[in-house]
């Protein structure tokens, strides 16, 4: 073949193998059909996934969940044929699902806390009050995140493993039989092994390796058994390492040396690692994500500066007349919402409760917001790195610093109520930020335009608190929140450490000292090696080490087989992994609500029947 | 090399000193504070900060290691050059099938634009931050209007794939023209 010969081939397309059906005009993106598909899908997966919290304590991620019944819908029912509206379908479903997580872990512990002596009145709160705040905290939530998405997405290039598993639901039409095949191979074998952990293992989901091979306890040498975690570690690959790091210096190395130097208390408690996790890891974990967040921001400061010039300047060409065209959403639109909220949040503190002063509103609207931004960028670089998130660590913090705020001249329940408002406001902004960058990640590997993103999740957001909230009440009316057919332990948690916070029971000298270790490791230049170690000794380690085994294979497959390999078939694989036990757990939790417990299944029609006739 | 290992070695002692002296006691009933001993603490802390200090300055010289930079450098400009090649060639064959599209983006983008992205570092290395971010911008964007594209094809639709093409095709000659200029000041 000659010079001009190869380079014509190399300049031409070959013929590829099939046929896709040719259409003409605009792609639809952000449509109507989209808009309301979202908010009945996300509406569905809200009150189930609420619901189910209320009585397991803990919330199931729903954004694939969300893709598969949107593909389901608009491509099998509504013969739709577009992949980035699908995505929109999904961001705005996941959007109106944040406030199952974030209200259901918070606002149900003023239930709880009202049984309790001299706490009666804090079921009495303003309940639109109580919507119109954790509305503004996903308004909130969002105009901080956003600007950080070219940081995280385009510049750090995160991993955001959850989004990827959403983005190959929604690519699934396109990418060909057998990439198909691997995510359903993946999902069937993940789905199929948590179905058999659920069936044999009961409770605990760990297997104690340590215990059986004889290994002394203070390891803590056990496995969560769980596919999906697996392949989350695959798709967080080698950057993801370091998580499992952290749990090993805690338990491989700390405990060890604790058991022979430290004080006579903590040398006892090592052999128990739940304890030495709830006492000790943990506190200090949440501390140093606080610090290794606070360095991280500081060190990533050119290109955070860099990022906010590009959308001022996108602005500005549009202010200009230019024909350029803008995929990002305007920067003053944010401005102008973080502004607004920041009133709004003064106007809800005011008004929480009677006694409260205006300048103690100002003072916790302020830091609240504060701590909305600081969190909300801890989140998003969890969830990011690893696919966790300490929504819960941060709630916590957050309630803290108001109760601090506001205790000072409130008597005790005022301070809870206003606290637990604001607060409520908090989860959900960082719950929405987190839920956001996911969404924009797998917008990316699809193609979305994030500004169009932007907007669905906005649209999507207002939506989950109003369900969420109504679906609370008519829940504790029937059954009371926190009884034994409604447990809420995620809230019950929340309601036991609000009391410690009330009573100066705050490890804050850990918070501080996990802080600067914190920092340390941000300042260190190796990447955001702080977060992921702090996570590590925030986390369980049984998650830590499963979630290695993924990181693993990601290595070794990476050098043995080449990347190509794990484009091609570990990523599908692992994304099926993600999907299969996510969508089980989900089925699980319907099952154990309205099969398992046959009076909470009663609970649950009631609920719903009552929730029908109110809308 | 033996700065950056001891660098490193101080700031993982410094690390796990300062964490052992943050868990070594149960809370001081009496004085809260007194629970973590703070000077300890603050001398495991400065270990660590020496470390990070060494490591810091190994790093700068690592950025003056020509040979390394260099070759990293290259994968930058041969993958963004062979990717601009083939979503130049996509933009000018726009009739064909959008199946045959498809293919050619899997086959001829996905390496390049894993290889660019795998040797991004390379562009902090050679000119700093600002410059990264700004080349970043273009590429990020350039990548995701191929992925869109890629999904516009996989539908279908073959006035976006063309619209995306020459978007991307405009983010990546934008990408080539930040990273010629950073060569000329640099």
């Amino acid at each position: 073949m000659s010079d001009s010969d190869s380079q014509q081939d190399a300049r031409s397309i070959p013929s590829a193998e099939g046929s896709i059906p040719v259409r003409h005009g605009p792609y639809p993106e952000f449509t109507w059909t989209a808009v309301l598909v979202g908010w009945a899908i996300g509406a569905l997966i809200a009150v189930s996934i609420g619901y189910a919290a209320l009585i397991l304590g803990f919330a199931i991620e729903g954004s694939e969940l969300a893709a598969i019944l949107g593909w389901g819908v608009l491509r099998g029912v509504m013969r739709r044929t577009s992949i980035v509206e699908n995505n929109i379908n999904q961001t705005i479903a996941s959007a109106v699902n944040g406030a199952s997580s974030g209200i259901m872990f918070s606002v149900p512990a003023l239930f709880i806390l009202s049984r309790t002596e001299g706490f009666e009145s804090v079921a009495n709160f303003n309940t639109p009050l109580m919507i119109l705040a954790c509305i503004t905290g996903c308004v909130l939530g969002l105009a901080f995140v956003i600007p950080l998405r070219k940081q995280m997405i385009d510049f750090d290039r995160l991993a955001y493993p959850g989004g990827i598993a959403v983005a190959t639901i929604l690519k699934s039409p396109g990418a060909g039989v057998r990439k198909a095949v691997l995510l359903l191979g993946g999902a069937l074998l993940s789905g199929v092994a948590h179905l058999l952990v659920l069936a044999l293992m009961g409770e605990d989901h760990d297997w104690h390796a340590g215990t059986q091979f004889g290994l002394p306890a203070m390891l803590n040498i056990s496995f969560y058994l769980s596919v999906m975690t697996i392949g989350v570690g695959y798709l967080s690959g080698k950057g993801g390492f370091w998580f499992g790091c952290g749990g090993f210096i805690c338990y491989l190395l700390l405990s060890p040396l604790l058991s022979q130097f430290g004080s006579e208390g903590v040398a006892a408690m090592v052999s128990s690692p739940d304890q030495m996790r709830g006492v000790l890891y943990k506190p200090l974990g949440i501390g140093m994500l606080i610090g290794a967040a606070v360095g991280g921001i500081v060190a990533a400061f050119p290109l955070i500066a860099s990022a906010f010039k590009s959308m001022h300047a996108a602005g500005q060409q549009k202010d200009s007349g230019v024909t350029a065209y803008n995929d990002e959403m305007p920067i003053r639109f944010l401005y102008a919402a973080i502004g607004i909220g920041l009133l709004v949040m003064v106007l809800i503190a005011f008004t929480s409760v009677p006694e409260m002063t205006l300048g103690r509103a100002v003072a916790m609207a302020v830091l609240g917001t504060l701590w909305v931004w600081v969190a909300g960028v801890v989140v998003a670089e969890c969830i990011g790195r690893t696919n966790w998130s300490p929504l819960s660590g941060m709630t916590l913090i957050a309630v803290t610093i108001l109760i601090l705020v506001a205790k000072g001249g409130l008597d005790a329940a005022a301070t809870v109520t206003s606290s637990m408002v604001v607060g409520a406001a908090i989860c959900l902004a960082i719950s929405q930020a987190s839920d956001m960058m996911l969404d924009l990640k797998s917008g990316y590997l699809v193609g979305a335009i994030p500004r169009r993103q932007q907007y669905a999740q906005f649209v999507g957001a207002w939506l989950g608190p109003v369900i969420v909230i109504s679906l609370m009440f008519l829940l504790n009316n029937q059954y009371q929140i926190g009884s034994d057919k409604l447990p809420a332990p995620q809230a019950q948690a929340l309601a036991s450490v609000t009391e410690g916070i009330l009573n100066d029971n705050v490890p804050t000298y850990r918070y501080t000292a996990g802080a600067g270790l914190g920092l340390l490791l941000a300042i260190s230049g190796l990447g955001g090696i702080g977060v992921l170690i702090a996570l590590g000794f925030y986390m369980p380690f049984q998650i830590a080490l499963t979630y290695t085994i993924g990181n693993v294979l990601r290595i070794v497959s990476d050098k043995s087989l080449g990347t190509k390999f794990g484009h091609e078939v570990g990523i599908p694989i692992a994304a099926g992994l993600i999907v299969g036990e996510a969508l089980v757990g989900v089925g699980n939790a319907l099952y154990q609500v309205f099969f398992a417990a046959p009076e909470v299944a009663d609970a649950a029609m009631i609920g719903c029947q009552q929730l029908s006739r109110w809308m | 090399m033996a700065m950056r290992a001891l660098g490193q070695i101080l700031m993982w002692l410094g690390f796990l000193g300062g964490s052992f002296a943050a868990v070594s006691q149960l809370e001081v009933q009496d004085n809260k504070w007194a629970t973590v001993p703070w000077l300890w603490y603050a001398a495991a802390m400065a270990v660590g900060i020496v470390g990070i200090v060494l490591l810091r300055r190994a790093k700068r010289e690592d950025h003056h290691d020509h040979d390394k930079t260099d070759a990293e450098y290259s994968v930058i400009t041969s993958s963004l050059a062979e990717l601009s090649s083939a979503v130049e060639t996509l933009c000018q064959n726009t009739q064909h099938p959008p199946a045959d599209t498809l293919k050619f983006i899997d086959d001829r983008c996905a390496e390049p634009l894993a290889d660019f992205a795998d040797s991004r570092q390379a562009l902090v290395k050679r000119f700093g931050m600002t410059v990264y971010a700004d080349v970043m911008t273009e590429f990020a964007s350039a990548e995701r209007y191929v992925n869109r594209s890629w999904s516009a094809a996989a539908d279908g639709y073959v006035d976006e794939v063309d619209t995306s093409l020459r978007r991307a095709h405009q983010h990546l000659a934008n990408a080539r023209e930040l990273i010629s200029k950073a060569e000329q000041n640099a």
